[in-house]
């Protein structure tokens, strides 16, 4: 009786626990969620391998055309050639509920990316960062802090003639030790596909 | 699996599929065939939309993009900024987007120079770009062309078609033709200094609409967040949460929302109501 008692307890604080790491949205100034997630290639990544250095995170969907509008233009790409020897990691992340390894190393051989898609299909770190769009883009300073959250820029219809890249202006407001003038923007794209 | 590669192919094949493939076509229409030099006229796209597909207001919500729709005409012709038809509210549970099904007539009142030469006729032309959504997207596109006579009189054209989404368009909370009596309460920011909380108490005047949605033209400045519409007997009451963005204060005094719904002839309304974020505003 009061093992069973204990394992309903139990039981009950997990479900508050998780709805509580449902409900729980990042905030700007505040330590980024933890993760580990698989990569293209099967191997573990960790937010936590990169301290010291700056994250951008890219919330991903091959079969989203905003996504693949951005991989065509080198959007992405050209912030990792950029920025990556000033110390900056870019990962993408998958929230989609049927992606697997096998599909985003073929994305990531499709659109020649130069950095991994992390596998989020159960959509847990996606939840976590409150992640609506692909993209979505989020920066986390060296300290592990939540510094931007929001669009790539602001042309979501690819044809303005003077792009404002959000994230690259925060991480060139962060490499020049000030704070990120714009923190939240709002972010454009497909809707994230999670599984339900 | 098999849906998602099947979805993925879809995407590729409608870049490059000719628009009769594409679950969303796009169509420029003017209420006139004939205008006149220096009197506005209205030129519109019109969208027609596969069934289950949708595609953006100018706040798409939580994901998705503005519909978006470039007019030029002869040098010196005048267009206005879009007019947009009371969208409706897709939920899927987690996130809420706004934007159309069916069909729609995005719209701008244009106005030819003075000194066109009457006679002749001009070129009006609209660039065109949507996301269109079911549960996966496509991009669309189109440059759609239209040619006018230019004469003393205007003639008309399509005045069906522009008053059918005239009657979308939403309407002034004291206007005589809005339907419902709103009221809105300001309740306490409590610990968020740039946010408040909402309440929108609606009234019916006449037959009651259905499918109520509260849709904010949060632009760059706002964030809104908790959105909850409950119905009542004879009314309704929308619940909502709206914080300023950082760095935006300036441009995030009022933020407009359309209180949209369907009426008894199914065509979808809208109320503008301009929410105010400061104290004692």
């Amino acid at each position: 009786m009061s093992k069973a008692y204990l394992i309903a307890t139990v039981a009950a604080v997990c479900v508050m626990m998780v709805a509580a790491s449902v409900q729980a949205k990042p905030v700007i100034g505040q330590p980024a969620p933890q993760f580990t997630l698989e990569d293209h290639n099967g191997k573990s990544v960790s937010l936590a391998d990169f301290k010291g250095k700056i994250v951008v995170l890219e919330w991903w969907n091959e079969g989203c055309p905003v996504c693949a509008r951005h991989a065509r233009a080198g959007t992405m790409k050209k912030l990792v050639n950029t920025y990556a020897d000033k110390g900056v990691v870019l990962l993408a992340i998958n929230s989609t509920a049927s992606c697997t390894n096998e599909s985003n190393r073929k994305a990531a051989e499709q659109f020649s990316l130069n950095y991994p898609i992390l596998n989020d299909s159960k959509g847990d770190v996606g939840r976590a960062y409150d992640a609506r769009t692909t993209p979505h883009m989020y920066v986390i300073d060296k300290n592990g802090v939540l510094v931007y959250m929001g669009a790539i820029d602001d042309d979501p219809g690819g044809n303005k003639k003077e792009v404002v890249n959000y994230v690259a202006r925060a991480l060139d407001e962060l490499l020049a030790g000030k704070p990120v003038s714009t923190p939240e923007t709002r972010p454009y794209g497909c809707s994230v596909k999670y599984a339900r | 699996m098999v849906c998602w590669i099947v979805a993925s192919l879809a995407v590729w094949a409608a870049e490059a599929a000719p628009a009769g493939e594409h679950p969303a076509s796009a169509k420029l229409l003017a209420d006139v065939s004939t205008a006149a030099p220096g009197r506005p006229f209205r030129v519109g796209v019109l969208f027609t939309m596969a069934p289950s597909w949708h595609i953006y207001w100018k706040n798409p919500g939580d994901s998705g993009m503005p519909t978006m729709i470039r007019f030029a005409g002869p040098a010196g012709t005048e267009f206005s900024s879009l007019h947009w038809p009371a969208p409706s509210a897709f939920s899927d549970g987690e996130m809420t987007t706004y934007g159309y099904e069916g069909s729609v007539l995005l719209w701008a009142t244009a106005t030819l120079p003075q000194n066109t030469p009457v006679g002749g006729t001009v070129e009006i032309s609209a660039e065109c770009q949507w996301l269109v959504c079911r549960r996966e997207c496509l991009s669309g596109g189109a440059k759609l062309a239209l040619s006018l006579r230019v004469g003393d009189v205007p003639v008309p054209a399509d005045a069906d078609v522009f008053a059918r989404w005239a009657g979308s368009l939403p309407v002034a909370a004291a206007s005589p033709e809005c339907p419902v009596e709103l009221s809105v309460t300001r309740q306490a920011a409590g610990d968020r200094q740039r946010g408040a909380s909402f309440r929108i108490a609606g009234r019916w005047k006449g037959r009651a609409g259905r499918d109520v949605a509260a849709c904010p033209d949060s632009g760059e400045a706002f964030k809104v967040e908790g959105i909850r519409v409950e119905r009542l007997a004879d009314g309704f009451i929308i619940l909502l949460n709206a914080e300023v963005l950082k760095g935006k204060e300036q441009d995030g005094s009022e933020l407009p929302v359309v209180v949209s719904f369907t009426d008894e002839a199914g065509v979808r309304r809208g109320v503008n109501v301009a929410l105010p974020m400061r104290p004692g505003h």
